[in-house]
């Protein structure tokens, strides 16, 4: 069943007189479960694909649709709340809370719906302890390696158990092995949760392990290929 | 975690500009308290300066126009002694009444032999006096104002007190002896011999050289009268104030009429205005430290959220709500005000204890004497503050935070 649907987007932003668009009528559906990499060069609108997906931004023209419901239509808080319980974020720059421990900024999502702590830590340590942090719970973010910085932004991603995992360059700022560590990871946590991940890479070594690969040129999909599973 | 805990996680992160946040707030708070309890102090002292030390009670009876006429013509605006004798009974029948004293305001010609001047008496039947100043609260508690000799007795009815100014000018000694002169009720011409017992501080320097004080019964004979000018009333409590007032109205009523019963309030001009100059002058200390307090947590609380910006842009992306970025930096900024409250209190006792201990000394207007200078930190004050505060301090978080909560999220997590 078809989980996100992006039709005929365009995206198009003013810098100064000229108008730059970043996305010419993109069509993309994911899928539940599907494990995503949209690749390409830099400025392919890679990030402002994403940003669609993850309901974070608009549109300039077509519609997201996620779970068969409009995006657009919906307010502010209700689009929020989508994302707190659908939808989970992986940032390249890690984008965690400094001052929050791992297990804390695991927290995070549950807090935001109001879970009592106790409960929200029970879960948090529980997925710590699927990326396998549990030893670093009580880190500050400045203590840990950006691999674990990154796992533990997986962890919080997940702690909600969405739809549907946006990583935007989750790897960007990692070494080879380490970024190959974090797309293993995310793989795994795929199949265990038939959580569906789309994360963006220019990495083309990073697209052994995906389903499907889907190629972004200048603002377009040359290419969606569909990997036939191992 | 919870957000209170974020909250104040995130004020220690800059903990300089946040300290000096607080302390900002601090002094506000303190200012505002130490100043309120200044005037507050000054207000009560005043009040019970009027009511006790002034001999004015907290009720005056007078005739209607006595106040117009009182120099010009006496002998027809006053209570008659009649009256005044029954009146004084009151206390015994009616238990918030503490003592009913007839008082007579004139003028007249002071003798002293060789010099002459005018003088302007206050009478007051002398054992009246020692009640009030035994009943008064503040200022001017037991004692008199009396530079030399000894206070004036019922049992000597000749014996007066001089000011300070009359004392010079005429070159008069204790134990001197003078004539009084003045007009009675029927318009002749009167004199009683009188002895210095005592002189005093005037409560105003336009007095000081003509003030002297009588025992009722000497002014009563000089003016050949058994009425009294005005009686001040003096009750047990301030609270019973509007109810005596209104009892003593149906009774002079009752009487015929014609008689004006007026609160200690209505009657001390001073009070009100000194009381409406100093609010306003609160007023002002206020609304500036309201400005200075609100623009140094908004300002705090922008650099914050600009710093923070990236943050913000991460918690949206998870799911939190507008309101919910409103919330957190509102938190922050009334964790500022409750720890402003906090320092300002424990500023307020620091310098409410240096007075106390330095105990400097001042001379409030109506007393003409030196008196020490305190401050009264009223609780219900300080609690007011505190809440004050952290709502100001709240109020000045959400409003930068509105406009962070309302910014798009792309451009908020690529802000660097
Ligand atoms: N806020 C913006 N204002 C103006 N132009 C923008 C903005 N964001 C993106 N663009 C432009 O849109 C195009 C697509 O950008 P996008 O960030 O989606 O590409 P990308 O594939 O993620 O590139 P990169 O690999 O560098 O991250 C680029 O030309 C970029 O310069
Ligand atoms: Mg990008």
């Amino acid at each position: 069943m078809s989980l996100v649907h992006v039709r005929s987007a365009h995206k198009t932003y003013a810098l100064g007189d000229t108008l730059i668009e970043a996305l010419k009528g993109v069509d993309l559906t994911i899928a539940e479960g599907e494990f995503v990499a949209i690749w390409g060069p830099s400025g392919s609108g890679k990030s402002t694909l994403c940003h669609l997906i993850g309901i974070i931004d608009q549109p300039t023209s077509g519609c997201v649709e996620f779970d068969g419901v409009d995006v657009l239509a919906l307010s502010d808080d209700a689009r929020s709340d989508l994302r707190n319980r659908k939808i989970g974020f992986v940032f390249q720059n890690f984008n965690l809370v400094p001052v929050l421990s791992a297990l804390e900024n695991v927290q995070l999502p549950l807090q935001m719906q109001g879970v009592p702590d106790e409960e929200s830590r029970t879960q948090a340590l529980e997925m710590l302890t699927k990326v396998g942090l549990e030893d670093h719970a009580d880190h500050w973010p400045k203590k840990l390696s950006g691999g674990q910085r990154q796992r533990v932004a997986i962890a919080r991603a997940l702690i909600n158990r969405p739809s549907v995992i946006v990583a935007d360059e989750p790897t960007a700022n990692l070494d080879s092995e380490n970024a190959q560590k974090i797309i293993d990871l995310m793989r795994s946590l795929n199949r265990e949760f038939r959580t569906s991940f789309v994360f963006s890479t220019h990495d083309e070594r990073l697209l052994a392990s995906v389903d499907r690969k889907v190629h972004l040129l200048d603002g377009l999909i040359t290419e969606d290929v569909k990997v036939p599973s191992k | 975690m919870n957000w209170f805990v974020f909250a104040a996680r995130n004020l220690l992160r800059n903990q300089r500009r946040s300290a000096v946040t607080i302390l900002a707030a601090a002094f506000g708070f303190a200012a505002v308290n130490v100043f309120g309890g200044f005037t507050t102090y000054m207000f009560d002292n005043l009040r019970d300066g009027f009511i006790y030390a002034g001999g004015n009670g907290h009720l005056q009876i007078f005739r209607t126009g006595y106040k117009e006429n009182a120099t010009t013509d006496p002998g027809k605006y006053l209570v008659p002694g009649e009256l005044y004798e029954r009146l004084t009974h009151l206390p015994e029948t009616d238990g918030r009444i503490r003592l009913v004293a007839g008082t007579m305001e004139l003028t007249g010609q002071l003798d002293a032999g060789d010099r002459a001047g005018i003088f302007v008496a206050k009478a007051f039947q002398p054992s009246h006096r020692d009640v009030f100043f035994k009943e008064s609260k503040t200022l001017g508690r037991g004692a008199s104002f009396l530079d030399n000799g000894t206070a004036l007795s019922d049992e000597s009815p000749n014996e007066i007190g001089i000011a300070n100014g009359v004392e010079r000018i005429l070159g008069l000694k204790i134990g001197a002896d003078v004539a009084l002169m003045a007009r009675t009720v029927d318009g002749q011409i009167n004199v009683v011999d009188a002895t210095v017992r005592n002189t005093f501080a005037s409560p105003s320097s336009e007095l000081d050289e003509k003030l002297i004080v009588l025992p009722l019964r000497l002014a009563q004979d000089l003016v050949q009268t058994e009425g009294v000018g005005r009686i001040a009333v003096l009750l047990k409590h301030r609270r019973d104030i509007p109810a005596v007032e209104k009892s003593l109205q149906a009774l002079l009523e009752a009487e015929g009429g014609g008689y004006e019963v007026k609160r200690w309030d209505e009657e001390s001009e001073f009070y009100q205005l000194t009381k409406k100059m100093f609010n306003m002058i609160f007023g002002i200390v206020f609304l500036i430290l309201i400005g200075i307090v609100s623009m140094s947590v908004m300002n705090t609380m922008s650099m914050a959220i600009i710093e923070r910006t990236t943050e913000i842009g991460t918690l949206r992306a998870l799911g939190l709500r507008r309101a919910g970025v409103i919330r957190l930096f509102a938190m922050e900024g009334m964790l500022i005000g409750a720890g402003g409250a906090l320092a300002g209190m424990i500023l307020s006792f620091i310098v409410w204890l240096f007075i106390k201990i330095q105990s400097p000394v001042w001379t409030p207007p109506t007393i003409g004497r030196k008196v020490p200078l305190e401050i009264g930190l009223v609780p219900e004050y300080l609690l007011m503050t505190t809440i004050f505060l952290i709502v100001l301090t709240f109020a000045a978080a959400v409003i930068p935070a509105r406009r962070a909560s309302g910014q798009g999220i792309v451009e908020a997590l690529g802000h660097v």
